[in-house]
């Protein structure tokens, strides 16, 4: 009789098989062959083998070590709500109403200068309104003082 | 049995004697002593998972201390408690995972092919770490933390036809490396 391919008797021994594969391999054993039941003995003392001993003085330390300001920087940086909603930022971005408002408003505003200065210069127009700016100002300081 | 191991981690659900709180319902609450009860219980295991991916004992430490704060900082995540285990190893292996980040996790054995001489001195975790590292893991979530192929293949974010396969291969590859070294399961 032929063996049963060996994923086939390793699924078996960890009872991972359809009703149909257990009754092949439980059938071909019962047929007694021994080199599959010695497979699957082998099978059976894997197990206890591989948990690696623990280290004598094994000891955890369960503290959060204090990082400084970068490494907290880089862990939030690195997390994945960060990265979802640095995503959704750059999508909204992308084609959003308020950042086509925002760069309106970075050409408005040298056009409206433009507009309002005697010589259509918005230089002149920035250092006039700067001027009345600073005048307002200390107009108002004066009058708090008083 | 003292009163701390009688929290199983199998079955976490399981209530402790004298209390009405489970081991997660513990944890949720903050309670003292709780995750050291957590720790207790599956430090071996664990350390056996993270040793297998790691190779190294003091990443292996630091993998663990790792995924033990974040069971403490995270327990109100975990839905169904008695998934525990796997919610648990998965943590883990995403920590050694991190751990490995420089490393090759696919295929690459993590150390090279010891000569004939040394070969014969072998024992089993020496002829487990010939193994690459995906073959370690898979078998030692399997029959360390006894998972079954589906928490696997969760944890892993591999089919379960892949878990089954590579999980036989790394079998038949660590039982032919031990009957090679004369230590043939008897």
């Amino acid at each position: 009789m032929k063996c049963p391919e060996f994923e086939l008797l390793s699924a078996y021994a960890d009872q991972e098989v359809t009703p149909a594969e257990r009754a092949e391999v439980v059938s071909h054993l019962q047929g007694g062959c021994a080199q599959c039941r010695q497979q699957l003995s082998s099978l059976g003392q894997l197990g206890r083998q591989l948990l690696a001993p623990l280290p004598s003085g094994f000891k955890l330390q369960l503290q959060r070590p204090r990082g400084g300001w970068w490494q907290r920087l880089r862990a939030l940086a690195d997390s994945p709500v960060v990265h979802l909603v640095s995503t959704q930022r750059r999508r909204r971005a992308r084609f959003g109403a308020a950042e086509m408002g925002k760069m309106m408003a970075v050409f408005a505003v040298p056009a409206l200068f433009m507009c309002l200065s005697p010589d259509r210069s918005p230089l002149t127009a920035f250092l006039l309104f700067s001027a009345l700016g600073l005048m307002v100002g200390c107009l108002c300081a004066s009058s708090v003082r008083r | 049995m003292s009163e701390a191991l009688s929290l199983a981690l199998a079955g976490a659900h399981i209530r402790k004697r004298g209390t009405s709180m489970t081991l997660v319902e513990r944890l949720r609450a903050g309670e003292a002593g709780a995750l050291q009860a957590f720790i207790e219980e599956t430090q071996a295991r664990a350390y056996g998972l993270a040793f297998s991916i790691l190779q190294d004992s003091h990443q292996c430490q630091d993998a663990l201390q790792d995924a033990y704060l974040t069971v403490l900082e995270k327990i109100h995540q975990l839905r169904d408690e008695s998934s525990l285990k796997s919610w648990f190893s998965q943590i883990l292996v995403n920590r050694c995972r991190q751990q490995l980040r420089l490393r090759d996790w696919e295929e690459v054995p993590d150390t090279p092919e010891l000569p004939r001489c040394l070969a014969e001195k072998l024992d089993v975790q020496a002829a487990l770490a010939q193994l690459t590292t995906i073959e370690r893991t898979i078998l030692t979530l399997r029959e360390v933390m006894e998972l079954s192929y589906q928490e696997i293949a969760q944890i892993l974010s591999i089919p379960l036809g892949t878990v089954r396969s590579r999980l036989a291969n790394a079998r038949a590859r660590l039982l032919h490396k031990l009957s090679d070294d004369g230590r043939a399961a008897r």
